[in-house]
């Protein structure tokens, strides 16, 4: 069974790859973004050497990888609430894969490439601004797990957002209030360790901060001694979220209209 | 003096007629609206956290952030507002939906640029004026200051999303280079242009002016003088009358579509 949805990933990756072009255009706006935090965070820390336990450096790797993850995120509710609309949901329920597993390979697969794409892009002109940072090569297979645990948590939160679809037939409004959490307490605009201690505590056991923060956070963290709670609350929220997406999914086939022709 | 008016009498019922359009469903006109309010609202929220950690940037502190985005985020809600069509003229030029313009008796760049309007940028106007009334340099002075330099920046604006769109007139996919070019001023305008060094900096207050429509009107509210005022006021009449003389170039180059049916 696994075998199918690994060949969606696949297909995916493939057709991601066909368009290549399409993913360098939308690159762009990460390295104006990254021009700009290069450029805010030296100025900033021309103050001082070190805050919050990061120094510039650490700071901009950070936000590298944060914008990466939120900029290669896969907009699942607007796909949904798109096969609603246009009643191609029907051809994809027909077929013989599970529907939400289905989308969320297919997701992971774009999501994959274009993450690719915008980090090693963005790597590039960090290095030749900032300079690099030093890692510990065994962290990378447990941030590249903790990425794979923060597509599958957005996925999660999208699908939710995207079943209203079945009811009201357009998801926009919630999707566009949930970017913007994301932003702020994801931790993709300003490093969680920059928060006011409270906000902070609060901030960083929320699904949010297992999207952006976690990733970068264990990325940037790698040369100390790895904070396993982190891992740990990315996998409780996926197995929390996981039970709404099959109870909620069920319930909304019910709710489902469709008009035949 | 006579084709002025005529022109002026012409917008004003472009304008009012794609209001009602964009009113006629109001629960989501005025959830558009909010949606652009919390839009903004968070990046208040990321400068509040951020100068709570550092107490200014190269002399810009909170206060300043609230003036650039109570300028910036006004100026491109006035020009989305009443230009709304302007991030979509490549579009209109590549698929050569230009042709229901240049068939009708009225001004064509005028008509183009205004056949849209749009409703979320109320959002970025609304916000932008609540932002400037609980700022900490509220005054009759400050006011005024304030109105004309967001008139100024709404007229760079509209000038900048015109002209990156025209260079469809010569290059194909212009349309996402227009996209690239709308976003980058934007994002470059909403954050402190003293940042920046060497020859990033002339290029934010020249070829993407995010230095025009934010450092300087910031400048002007807080130490008015001719400096800080006729500097983008020249720069917006100079791009204003690139932008003219590259749309009548431009449309030199264009070539017909044959598509004559009613406008957008």
């Amino acid at each position: 069974m696994l075998k199918k949805y690994l060949a969606v990933i696949v297909f995916s990756i493939k057709t991601s790859l066909a368009y290549l072009g399409e993913i360098f255009y939308g690159v762009t706006f990460l390295l104006v973004i990254m021009f700009i935090f290069c450029s805010l965070w030296r100025v900033a820390y021309a103050q001082g050497k070190a805050l919050q336990g990061m120094d510039y450096r650490h700071t901009v790797w950070y936000l590298l990888l944060a914008e990466s993850i939120v900029l290669s995120l896969n907009p699942v509710y607007q796909i949904m609430s798109n096969e609603v609309k246009s009643g191609e949901l029907v051809y994809k329920l027909l077929r013989p894969v599970d529907y939400i597993l289905y989308e969320f390979f297919w997701g992971l697969g774009a999501s994959l490439t274009r993450f690719t794409v915008n980090f090693i892009t963005g790597m590039t002109l960090v290095l030749l601004l900032v300079g690099s940072i030093q890692i510990a090569w065994t962290f990378i297979p447990l941030c590249l797990f903790s990425i794979l645990l923060a597509f599958a948590i957005d996925y999660c939160i999208s699908v939710l957002i995207g079943l209203t679809a079945f009811i009201t037939e357009d998801a926009t409004g919630i999707a566009f209030i949930y970017q913007k959490v994301v932003f702020v307490l994801g931790g993709v605009l300003i490093p969680l360790s920059f928060f006011p201690p409270m906000l902070r505590r609060v901030a960083e056991v929320l699904p949010f901060a297992a999207i952006a923060y976690s990733p970068a956070h264990i990325f940037v963290s790698s040369s100390s001694a790895l904070d396993v709670t982190i891992l740990l609350t990315q996998v409780i929220w996926l197995l929390l979220l996981s039970v709404p997406v099959i109870v909620f999914y069920q319930l909304s086939l019910h709710y489902l209209v469709i008009n035949g022709g | 003096m006579h084709s002025l008016t005529n022109d002026v009498r012409f917008l004003r019922s472009l304008w009012v007629s794609n209001f009602k359009s964009a009113i006629e469903y109001r629960f989501n006109f005025f959830l558009q609206i909010l949606f652009m309010i919390v839009n903004n609202g968070v990046y208040i929220i990321f400068w509040f956290i951020f100068f709570s950690n550092f107490k200014s940037i190269n002399g810009w502190d909170m206060s300043n952030m609230l003036l650039l985005f109570a300028v910036v985020t006004t100026g491109y809600g006035l020009s989305m507002f009443f230009f709304g069509n302007t991030t979509r003229i490549a579009e209109v030029i590549t698929t050569g939906r230009l042709d229901r313009y240049l068939v009708l008796p009225k001004n064509p760049l005028l008509h183009v640029i205004s056949a849209r309007m749009s409703v979320r940028a109320i959002g970025d106007f609304v916000f932008g004026v609540l932002i400037f009334l609980f700022s900490s340099h509220l005054s009759l002075r400050t006011l005024l200051i304030w109105l004309a330099c967001s008139l100024n920046t709404a007229l760079i604006l509209t000038c900048f999303f015109t002209l990156s769109g025209l260079i469809a007139f010569w290059v194909g996919r212009a349309d996402v280079l227009q996209q690239q070019a709308a976003n980058g001023v934007v994002t470059f305008g909403l954050y402190p242009q003293t940042i920046y060094q060497g020859p990033a900096k002339w290029i934010l207050f020249s070829i993407i002016p995010a230095g025009m429509i934010g450092y300087f009107p910031v400048q002007a509210i807080l130490s008015p003088n001719w400096i800080n005022l006729g500097i983008p006021l020249a720069f917006a009449l100079f791009l204003m009358v690139v932008t003219i003389g590259v749309f009548y170039c431009g449309l030199r180059h264009y070539t017909s579509a044959s598509t004559f049916t009613p406008v957008d």
